[in-house]
């Protein structure tokens, strides 16, 4: 099961349904936090952006911590759990990021919150796990709101 | 070139010579120090300031844009836009949406380099200052916007739709198809707005300018743009935007009887603001509407592309017999 995360309320929410659901079941969980790679245009020069990456990995690492956390707090053995981030560099966005990631690593079910977009929201950037579950083919995908 | 050299092609294009000394700037940082008179010296090329760009936005006055210089090519006496480089991050809004814009000279330096010689985008080059800022020197494009062009017509709808908009909307057609090319090369445009096409009267072709606006990368990169083009066709298509405000004064001659609106016939983005126009003007042709009533408040199918979006209105061109 790949576990994707973010620092959204939802996505907390995602965690602990995922953790009731599979702590008396067995195999492993992976989390996967997908830091979007900052749009090199806005940045000056490159030492800048270095920085913004850096500084983005540094705030998923422990926001994955922070999810092994809730899953162990909803009786998931720790051993299960596996840790990983995905730097997103456009073009590519963070459900192909998603989507690949569970291509590559042969998940049968991928779990995702949903932030609950406005419409004018959803025009302007487009949800992840909209985009997730329209082009996911082969795997069952949980939408938690 | 000396400054004996510089006051000869002062002199030559603008048939005065300075009587002192000129100021050359070979370095930009300080745009604001920049005004008519100085001589960029840029990329070994000398231009000429004498002025400055301005803006008008949503009935605020012409503002001047001090990083953006009205200037004369010295070597061959072509007017020029420079713009300088200047960053800056401010909350743009898009309707009641509020997205966070970042100027980007080098993302405009680069679609510059990519659509070169391409008609539909306004053409120039860039070139680093001896500061290393990026400097782009753009062709001064002699016409009106699109916004310009709609609003100077005194006619009737009934009569601009039948006479005016067919070579418009292949015109449209053209300007979206020239930013779906955009989309494949990996870019957005950023800032599409009816005053961002203009029709250059040398070229007989519409062209997109000003490519500076960048944005955080979305799971929809495209979106900002799609909103524009959906704006530019309500335009085009209305002869104008029509709110509820002139609907309740005064309907349009063209509409037939009383007509009833509801939610669902307003933008997405501007709640007051028509989309369903075929309830004003009951000849517009049910394919085109269908497009815009995807930029409706309830519409919940989005245009994805800039691709899906000419394929409707290739559609809706067959239906007008284009």
């Amino acid at each position: 099961m790949l576990v994707a995360v973010d620092n959204s309320e939802n996505s907390r929410r995602a965690l602990r349904y995922v953790g009731r659901m599979v702590k008396h079941l067995s195999g492993p969980v992976t989390l996967l936090h997908v830091v979007p790679s900052p749009n090199p245009d806005l940045f000056a020069d490159q030492e800048t952006m270095d920085r913004e990456v850096k500084r983005r990995e540094a705030e998923g690492r422990q926001l994955l911590s922070r999810a092994r956390d809730i899953l162990g707090e909803e009786g998931v053995d720790p051993g299960r759990v596996t840790e990983k981030l995905v730097v997103a560099a456009p073009p590519l966005t963070v459900a192909e990021a998603v989507l690949s990631e569970q291509s590559s690593g042969g998940y049968e079910t991928v779990v995702l919150g949903r932030r609950g977009m406005t419409p004018k929201e959803e025009f302007l950037f487009g949800s992840v796990s909209s985009a997730v579950v329209r082009r996911a083919k082969g795997v069952t995908v949980w939408v938690v709101e | 070139m000396n400054q004996e050299e510089i006051k000869d092609r002062v002199e030559r294009w603008t048939r005065r010579r300075p009587p002192g000394k000129i100021r050359v700037f070979e370095d930009t940082s300080a745009f604001m120090k920049i005004t008519a008179g100085d001589v960029l010296s840029l990329g070994g090329g000398h231009y000429l300031v004498y002025g400055e760009e301005t803006e008008g936005r949503f009935g605020l006055d012409e503002q001047p844009k001090f990083w953006v210089k009205r200037a004369i090519d010295l070597a061959t006496g072509k007017k020029k836009v420079v713009k300088l480089a200047f960053y800056e991050s401010f909350e743009l809004s898009l309707g009641e949406q509020k997205v966070r814009c970042y100027r980007s000279p080098k993302k405009e330096a680069r679609i510059l380099e990519k659509t070169a010689g391409d008609g539909r985008f306004m053409q120039g080059i860039s070139v680093a200052d001896a500061a290393g800022n990026p400097v782009r020197i753009l062709d001064r494009i002699l016409g009106k916007s699109l916004y310009a062009v709609i609003h100077a017509y005194e006619i009737s709808h009934r009569e601009y739709f039948a006479k005016t908009f067919p070579s418009l909307f292949a015109a449209c057609m053209d300007a979206v198809h020239a930013i779906a090319d955009l989309h494949a090369m990996g870019e957005i445009h950023g800032d599409i707005r009816n005053d961002h096409l203009l029709f250059d009267r040398e070229s007989r072709t519409w062209r997109w300018i000003d490519f500076d606006y960048a944005y955080e990368w979305t799971e929809r990169p495209f979106g900002v743009d799609l909103y524009g083009l959906g704006n530019v066709l309500l335009f085009i298509t209305g002869m104008g935007f029509h709110v509820l405000k002139d609907m309740a004064a005064c309907l349009p001659d063209e509409a037939e009887g009383s007509i009833c609106l509801e939610p669902s016939d307003f933008s997405l983005f501007f709640p007051h603001r028509i989309m369903n126009l075929k309830k004003l003007f009951p000849y517009v042709p049910e394919t085109l509407n269908r497009v815009l009533m995807r930029f409706c408040a309830e519409s919940g199918a989005f245009y994805e592309t800039a691709g899906e979006l000419l394929e409707d209105l290739e559609e809706a061109g067959k239906e007008m017999g284009q």
